[in-house]
């Protein structure tokens, strides 16, 4: 068991910018999704989040067999679902290390949300953020005020790592970094999968694929799914590029 | 009343609330009206204690319908402020040009001198100034020595429906290294005038805290003059304004020292039908060679009816500055925004609460009190 998404087509306004997707990603697995820009990837994390905007037009998402469509985004994150965006936006005000210790004791059910209730937490922190190359002074500043672009991800896999979630998307993060950046990122993603977690990988480019290797590959084009397959799928496309892999699979 | 007092009272009469008269292009931030029409309220015969969220403080210094000192730390003097004795006089600092000013120069009931002595290393001391059941006017001057070091706090109360001006000029001497930390809580039904006047000399560093919630016209003005060379200020600030609270809060520096260095950044939320205005000038001097100056306000709106404005401004009148920035944002939660904190567990309740505790304590002046800061905006 795990993440379903089951003949997911979704519209933005009035765009169909996903048609008839399906894919499963189970526990203890890592399934990459590539695709080029505009081709629908970060729109399917979104889906299944539950962002505002994104209209489940037909098709299911299940978690553990049980259709979460009805649920809002904080039900759905709060039953086990995290996403790292790609961009994830700045909250002026609200420092990294609050939003983490809320995000914490909301999942035990705290009624103040900022409130340390245990100190471990606060070494958790700064043991992770060390681990992924965070400087640990970015806990104690606003939500991505100022942060650079591989604070950034940094800071998305850093809360990946710490809410524990069931499923982990994880929208493109690795841009931004550079290679000792990237292998490190490799390694911890390669940890969640170690520790159980579904991890839904999307990218553009295999070079993360290089150091963190899937076991599933799903190649998106236009919101539709073109291509499926083990991590040569990956190195397939980077070679011959989005379309030819296009004509290769229609004529398989 | 002494003479230097009654010069005052003429003053009164003739100065405006502010320098700028009206002009269809001049917005006034302070409601004006709000502290005019408490101006015939008599002296308060009640003062009204400490509210048991800051009752825990041990304060070293009371005023409310007169002066209180208690525990003085060592290294520290404070005598009765009067017309005319102590080495700053009242108001000799503060330069006297508006009718507010004026009114409060005339009318203030008590008032303490501050005098830190040089090399002193004081540990903290708590000023609390108490509002009453009509006016209460409250003057403070602080000299700190060279080289001392320690922190002030200044918790400033009112819980009635009350008019209340405080104002404190200081000077901050050579490289002492202080703390100046402003509380200001005030009920629905007060209005407040506070004003403080703070000059850093050479090599001095004063790292500022401070949080203001309530009122129903809070005017809070915080000026530092930074003259000396190498001085540093850091400021923090932070604000709310709900239902019936009107807040301008107003943090300007004047860097006139050469190298000397400012960095002021405040955060802000405005609530339901609350207004608040978060302002300030950052000024660089023509003798300020090499200065750095930074200002940078945000407001985030949480209501409909809710109207807040951002405006840090940057005046430059050195050709050689090492830095010198300003930034300023109002804004609504961002979509992206709300669905990136719901995406952590969090509803939308939650999100309105982290946001609001999140800029309460953003200037750290509750931590260092031992305050909830969601306590605070449930009482103001």
């Amino acid at each position: 068991m795990g993440l379903e998404v089951i003949n997911l087509s979704v519209k933005v306004r009035d765009k169909l910018v996903l048609k008839n997707v399906s894919l499963t990603v189970d526990y203890g697995t890592i399934h990459a999704v590539m695709g080029p820009n505009g081709s629908g990837k970060s729109s399917l994390a979104y889906a299944i989040m539950g962002r505002e905007g994104y209209e489940v037009v037909s098709g299911d998402i299940r978690l553990d067999g049980e259709s979460i469509l009805g649920l809002e985004t904080f039900e759905r994150a709060l039953k086990g679902i995290y996403i790292g965006m790609q961009d994830p936006p700045v909250v002026p005000g609200v420092r990294l290390s609050t939003l983490i210790i809320a995000a914490l004791n909301k999942r035990s059910g705290e009624v103040e949300l900022t409130k340390i209730r245990n100190p471990r937490v606060v070494r958790d922190m700064n043991v992770v953020a060390s681990g992924i190359g965070l400087n640990i002074e970015l806990l104690q500043r606003e939500v991505n005020v100022g942060f650079s672009g591989g604070e950034r991800k940094r800071s998305e896999l850093l809360q990946a790592i710490l809410l524990e979630p069931k499923i982990a998307i994880l929208d493109e993060p690795d841009s931004g970094l550079d290679i000792d950046g990237i292998k490190k990122v490799a390694e911890y993603i390669g940890d969640l999968r170690n520790r159980g977690k579904a991890v839904m990988l999307i990218t553009h480019y295999a070079r993360l694929l290089q150091y963190v290797k899937p076991d599933v590959v799903t190649v998106l084009l236009d919101g539709e799914v073109i291509a499926r397959g083990d991590s040569k799928l990956a190195f397939l496309v980077e070679e011959r590029g989005y379309n030819e892999v296009r004509k290769m699979y229609k004529g398989a | 009343m002494s003479s230097a007092r009654e010069a005052y009272a003429r003053l009164i009469e003739e100065l405006p609330f502010q320098y700028i008269a009206d002009t269809p292009t001049v917005k006034y931030y302070t409601d004006w009206r709000l502290f005019e029409n408490k101006f015939n309220l008599p002296y308060s015969t009640r003062e009204f204690e400490a509210p048991s969220i800051i009752a825990h403080i041990p304060f070293n210094i009371v005023l409310g319908l007169n002066h209180r000192i208690l525990n003085i730390p060592s290294g520290v003097v404070v005598n009765e402020l009067r017309d005319g004795v102590g080495p700053i006089k009242p108001m000799s600092i503060v330069h006297v040009n508006s009718k507010i000013l004026a009114y409060h120069a005339y009318r203030w009931n008590t008032g303490v001198s501050i005098s830190i002595e040089d090399g002193a290393s004081f540990g903290n001391l708590y000023i609390l100034s108490l509002g009453g059941d009509a006016y209460l006017g409250h003057h403070i001057v602080l000299s700190v020595g060279k080289g001392a070091v320690g922190d002030i706090y200044i918790i400033d109360n009112s819980r009635q429906n009350s008019f209340k001006t405080l104002v404190l000029e200081g000077v901050i001497g050579r490289d002492a290294r202080i703390g100046f930390h402003i509380l200001t809580l005030h009920s629905t039904k007060s209005a407040v005038f506070n004003l403080n006047h703070i000059i850093v000399d050479d090599g001095a560093e004063v790292n500022s805290k401070s949080l203001v919630l309530g009122g129903e016209m809070s005017r809070v003005q915080v000026d530092y003059v930074v003259r000396g060379e190498n001085a540093k200020l850091k400021a923090i600030a932070s604000t709310a304004s709900k239902a019936e609270n009107k807040t301008d809060f107003i943090l300007n520096s004047f860097n006139l020292g050469s190298k000397s260095e400012v960095n002021i950044t405040g955060r802000g939320a405005v609530l339901s039908k609350g207004y608040l205005a978060l302002r300030g000038s950052a000024i660089i001097g023509e003798e300020a060679k090499q200065a750095s100056s930074e200002i940078e306000f945000q407001v985030v709106i949480m209501g409909d009816e809710a109207r807040g404005f951002a405006v840090p401004v940057l005046e430059i009148h050195s050709g050689d500055v090492a830095k010198a920035n300003h930034a300023a944002g109002i804004s609504h939660i961002l979509e992206e925004q709300r669905f990136y904190l719901k995406s952590r567990g969090l509803s939308d309740s939650d999100i309105e609460r982290i946001l609001i505790s999140s800029i309460l304590a953003f200037s750290q002046l509750t931590e260092d009190l031992g305050i909830d800061p969601m306590s605070l905006l449930e009482i103001y």
